[in-house]
């Protein structure tokens, strides 16, 4: 069976500076996986090659087996992209800008507006639906952009930092729909700083430092990895000042 | 300088409204505007040559032409306080920094709309002032006075603004005020514009002091017309009263500014539209397209900068309408219609890729890679083609080479236009292609400008006929080639 996201030897430098070095990793579906590093470790950058908005400079990596370098289009039918900064138009409503990307994606109007509604209640967007989405708060527009992402019922889900700016009740809603997305088959690669997330949430967490990736596994196999240390928290830091020595 | 003083508060404000721009650019700004000043400075001689041993008192004409002089600063004025109260009270959107602040709020408004009019007076002192100097160094030192009605202008149009700010702001609130103040600042320049060409059409230079109502330098009206003849008394008394309206207006409405500021950020919460979802379906290109129309036609700012980058070709026609001979009438129209429909689909190609703030969505989509672009030029080309073909079908009525001249060399201009438009947009994300050196976007504009010239040339010799319309139309095209090339360079 096809993993559901396999990297293979990515490179990705921009000058002079390589942000990807020679990074592999395998994720299987159905999985949360979250990618932790310090700032600049490279992780955005992964991700905006699985996601082909950039271009690798040599590597492999695979979506449910279709080679998204290859064939960039057929691997962007099955996979969405959240970045932390929320990509919606402030001049459309939340209701047009789900019927916006499910066009894109090419969902069938029915199914796109049974989905919609379905998204925008999930979310407690739906009385503000017909509002343009420039006097949304910075949480509602995460909540929007995350109802977009899922319109087209993505195999592969890639999230930066997807709880930034969210207050307590919408990052517990946002956690839940995004467990249950795992659990139906979808497999959910993210970054994350908040490691408490990643603890609670995450099947697998890899952490990334200087472009490599120094160390994977389940929490528990992290923290065998690392001697034993208490929290993610310190298997993380343990495990990146170690790179960084 | 004490923090928190009205001085150290002028300081901030004086250093937000004149910083525009990257650092990295500030020495070519300043060669740019010591040319400017330059070339201003030199408008000075011709006056300073008029008013050698002039006449030390007013005269009927004279008083009228500072009357208009001075109702044309002032409306200029009035245009640019407009224009920058919307920026400092509703783009900069620090008021509520400045206002939780233990500053008196008085005090902070009172800086802030003087600040305002520091600016509106100083771009007219910027551009006149050295003319006038030189006029002073000519002609006598009483002719500074000139500088003193600059500043009195300056002060009454502030005053003006400030009111009509007010105004709308209670009427309209503050998101569609700084749509309203916009037009209105483009439309009362423009209109100024316009007086100099409209005189000089209808009625000769000769003939416009026939038409002129007769003024007596005594009465009130001829005050403007004293304090540019260096009468101090005047002056004195024209400065102090506008300067009292000034600061009654500032004193009276900082308040009002202060309540509306706090208001403004539940009023710019856009209520909820209640109409129905449509348009969003058909094929990949239509949902693009719908997109690219619906973003452009719901930015009010964008479409405002459209219409002012059309309206301010206006002027330029009429003059050069009103000084073509009646053979060459229609090649005159045929210049004028490919400069402004080459520039008009220039404008709107940066508009819709200015309104697409999402890249990455699309770059994320499963779409062909050009299609959103593919796209954009549609929504662009497509209104700019109808009024070339409605300029085209009414010029060929008259007159068929005209007609034809409009329909090849708008279309190419155009499209000339939009390619330039469209590579620099492209061209931005690879900034470093540059060098870090000129910015893309003034390349773009001085290549869009040649290319529109050589086809305005091309329209012109079309239309009267002439076979050498291929060689500005050859240029034209070798330009935008030129153009892609140096873009296209790897980074």
């Amino acid at each position: 069976m096809n993993a559901a996201l396999a990297i293979r030897d990515l490179v990705k430098s921009y000058g002079g500076v390589r942000a990807v070095d020679h990074l592999s990793l395998t994720i299987e579906a159905g999985q949360i996986y979250a990618l932790l590093g310090p700032n600049g470790a490279g992780k955005t950058t992964t991700l905006r090659v699985v996601a082909g908005l950039l271009t690798a400079d040599s590597g492999a990596v695979s979506i449910a087996g279709i080679d998204s370098l290859a064939d960039p289009t057929a691997a962007k039918r099955i996979t969405a992209w959240l970045p932390d900064e929320p990509m919606v138009y402030d001049a459309l409503n939340a209701e047009e800008y789900l019927a916006f990307m499910a066009g894109l994606w090419q969902v069938e109007p029915k199914t796109a507006e049974q989905r919609a509604e379905q998204l925008l209640i999930q979310l407690d967007l739906y009385e503000v639906r017909r509002q343009r989405m420039g006097g949304f708060s910075r949480g509602m527009k995460q909540k929007a952009a995350l109802a977009g992402a899922l319109i087209h019922d993505p195999k592969l889900l890639i999230l930066d930092e997807p709880l930034t700016g969210l207050d307590a009740s919408a990052a517990r809603q946002v956690k839940r729909i995004l467990g249950e997305r795992a659990h139906q088959g979808c497999t959910v690669v993210m970054t994350t700083h908040i490691l408490d997330v990643a603890e609670r949430m995450a099947d697998r967490i890899g952490i990334i430092a200087g472009g490599r990736l120094r160390a994977e596994g389940s929490f528990d196999e992290l923290r065998t990895q690392s001697g034993g240390a208490g929290t993610l928290e310190d298997v993380f830091l343990a495990l990146t000042e170690e790179a960084a020595q | 300088m004490t923090p928190g003083s009205t001085l150290w508060l002028m300081k901030h404000e004086m250093r937000l409204t004149w910083r525009f721009g990257e650092d990295k650019s500030r020495p070519v700004r300043l060669l740019l505007g010591l040319a400017v000043l330059a070339l201003m400075s030199l408008m000075g001689v011709p006056f300073g040559l008029l008013l050698r041993g002039h006449a030390t008192a007013p005269n009927g004409l004279s008083v009228v032409a500072c009357l208009i002089a001075f109702g044309f600063i002032s409306v200029m004025s009035f245009s640019v306080a407009l224009a920058t109260i919307s920026a400092s009270f509703i783009d900069r959107g620090d008021l509520d920094l400045l206002l939780s602040s233990p500053l008196p709020m008085r005090r902070v408004l009172t800086v802030r709309l003087s600040a305002v009019a520091i600016r509106s007076v100083s771009v007219w002192l910027l551009l006149f002032g050295p003319a006038i100097l030189i006029t002073a160094a000519m002609a006598g030192p009483r002719w500074l006075g000139g500088l003193v009605l600059l500043l009195d202008a300056g002060l009454a149009g502030t005053s003006v603004a400030s009111w009509l700010a007010i105004g709308l702001f209670r009427l309209i609130g503050p998101r569609k005020v700084k749509t309203v103040t916009t037009l209105v600042s483009a439309l009362s320049g423009l209109s100024m514009g316009m007086i100099g060409p409209f005189l000089g059409r209808n009625f000769g230079a000769r003939q416009v002091s026939g038409v002129l109502p007769d003024v007596s330098p005594d009465s009130l009206l001829g005050l403007p017309a004293h304090v540019v003849y260096g009468d101090p008394l005047a002056g004195l008394v024209l400065t102090a009263f506008l300067l009292a309206v000034f600061l009654i207006t500032t004193w009276r409405l900082a308040p009002t500014f202060a309540r509306i500021s706090a208001r403004s950020e539940a009023m710019r919460r856009p209520s909820a539209g209640r109409a129905p979802l449509r348009g969003f379906g058909g094929g990949l290109f239509r949902l693009l397209l719908v997109k690219d129309y619906r973003l452009l036609l719901r930015n009010h700012a964008l479409l405002l900068q459209i219409l002012s980058r059309s309206l301010a070709f206006i002027p330029l026609l009429v003059i050069n309408l009103s000084h073509a001979g009646l053979g060459a009438r229609s090649a005159q129209i045929a210049l004028a219609v490919t400069l402004v429909l080459g520039q008009v689909s220039g404008a709107l190609v940066w508009a819709f890729s200015v309104a697409e703030s999402q890249p990455d969505l699309l770059a994320s989509a499963p779409i062909p890679p050009d299609l959103a672009q593919r796209s954009r030029l549609t929504a662009a080309l497509m209104p700019a083609l109808i009024f070339v073909l409605l300029a085209a079908g009414a010029v060929g009525a008259q007159n068929r080479l005209a007609g034809i001249a409009i329909l090849v060399m708008a279309t190419g201009a155009g499209l000339c236009s939009a390619a330039i438009n469209v590579t620099a947009k492209a061209s931005q994300v690879r900034r470093s292609a540059w060098g870090g050196g000129v910015r893309p976007a003034v390349v773009a504009t001085l290549t869009d400008m040649i290319c529109s010239g050589f086809w305005c040339g091309g329209a012109y010799l079309l239309a009267t006929g002439s076979i050498w319309c291929a060689l500005p139309v050859w240029l034209g095209l070798s330009t935008v080639w030129l153009w892609r090339e140096v873009t296209r360079r790897p980074t």
